[in-house]
């Protein structure tokens, strides 16, 4: 099984398109900020195309241990965002003379709710999360017609560092 | 003769446009040294309020002409003198707009008096001149005359229009024989990034981003299917 998170418009065959809204009409529909409505070790790959810098980040830490819980061992994760440092750079500059363009990368088109960039992501904070959640980096690579874009490839080879019920007990009780 | 001169600064100024801007103004005492200069360079404003505080200012010093100078701006040195010549209501020196297809930043009416274009195909007058029904302000002369006719605010940014361009439109509204021109002896610097576009190498930035560069798409987001997909396996396997 292979899913595709927070798909919106970019549905991918062969994969189970999930997004939480109606209106694009997924595969299946939950919130990837909570806990996954799939059994443990159950998928063999995780697309996060331009995803994760939609969903803030006190939300990751859970996302990335649902991903690490659904995924078989050796499962692939590969994740695209966003390369906020690049991005920066580039608006700092007036790359190309396109401001306007640089700033919708950071802050997202905002068309509608959940068309807003709400975390800022680079090589180093992604690298920690994968790490931190039980996957080794096999490629980290700009995308090829944005290189301000990134794309990561993972593989699970164990445990996340901290589990679920563990993670729900920090952020509530603690 | 006195001049309300107005640099807008929004945070700093590039060194280049600094250097050029000095050289301006030192050749402004030496051509002018009769002439009164008020300079106002305000702080972080949004142009349009910089504009009319200048507006503002320019009319209570009993100014004859109010000129802008944008801070992205290189100007030519005889820039005022050769504006200050062409005798129009609005004069403007000939500015690109730094972004593709790199448009001039002056516009006519199509015949239909309906579209207000992009006026890239112009001709000029008997006296050399281009003109136009609205120019952008980067490097402006405008007549305190004019200024007294149109009731303010002068400039205003809207949702379909720019500051400069509704001053323009305004002023045709209360004086239909209210000249615009651009001078096309006035080569403006336009800054992109850390090089600047001028008249002279639009053609070749236009060429670079047509055949070499190959900008993204600016629409957010790109299609990330099911080829984008394949583009990313191909890469990790």
């Amino acid at each position: 099984m292979k899913l595709n998170l927070g798909c919106g418009s970019n549905k991918l065959e062969g994969a189970i398109n999930v997004d939480m809204s109606d209106e694009v009409n997924p595969d299946m529909k939950f919130d990837i900020r909570q806990k996954f409505p799939l059994e443990n070790k159950s998928v063999d790959e995780i697309y996060l195309f331009h995803t994760i810098e939609h969903i803030e980040k006190k939300y990751h830490n859970t996302l990335f241990i649902e991903i690490n819980r659904v995924l078989k061992d050796q499962g692939i994760l590969l994740i695209s965002y966003p390369e906020f440092p690049k991005i920066l750079q580039n608006w700092l500059d007036n790359k190309l003379g396109k401001r306007d363009f640089w700033e919708a990368t950071i802050y997202g088109r905002q068309l509608y709710p959940s068309d807003y960039h709400v975390a800022a992501i680079d090589k180093t904070y992604i690298t920690l999360k994968l790490v931190q959640f039980g996957f080794s980096i096999e490629k980290f690579f700009p995308e090829k017609d944005e290189e301000f874009n990134s794309i990561v490839a993972g593989i699970k080879i164990g445990k996340p560092e901290i589990g679920y019920e563990e993670l729900l007990h920090q952020e509530i009780f603690t | 003769m006195k001049i309300f001169v107005c640099v807008n600064t929004l945070t700093k100024i590039d060194s280049l446009a600094y250097s050029n801007h000095c050289q301006f103004w030192y050749r402004l005492g030496k051509e002018f040294p009769e002439d009164k200069f008020i300079f106002y360079t305000p702080n972080r404003a949004s142009i349009d309020r910089a504009r009319n505080q200048s507006a503002k200012i320019a009319l209570e010093q009993e100014c004859d002409y109010l000129l802008f100078l944008d801070d992205d701006v290189l100007v030519p040195t005889d820039g005022l003198k050769l504006l200050l010549k062409s005798d129009a209501d609005i004069a403007a020196g000939w500015t690109i707009i730094r972004g593709y297809p790199f448009n001039n930043m002056f516009f006519k009416f199509d015949e239909n008096q309906e579209h207000l274009n992009y006026y890239n195909d112009f001709t000029l007058n008997e006296a050399g001149l281009i003109e136009c029904d609205a120019v952008g302000f980067s490097f402006c002369l405008i007549k305190c005359s004019l200024l007294k006719k149109v009731p303010p605010p002068f400039f205003v940014t809207g949702l379909n229009n720019t500051e400069d361009i509704y001053f323009c439109l305004k002023a045709r509204e209360v004086d239909s024989n209210c000249s615009i021109i651009v001078d096309p002896k006035v080569k403006t610097g336009h800054q992109l990034g850390s090089e600047y576009m001028d008249p002279d190498n639009r053609e070749a930035y236009k060429k670079f981003y047509e055949e070499i560069y190959k900008p993204a798409s600016d629409e957010h987001p790109r299609d990330r299917g099911q080829d984008y997909l394949n583009m990313v396996k191909e890469v990790v396997k």
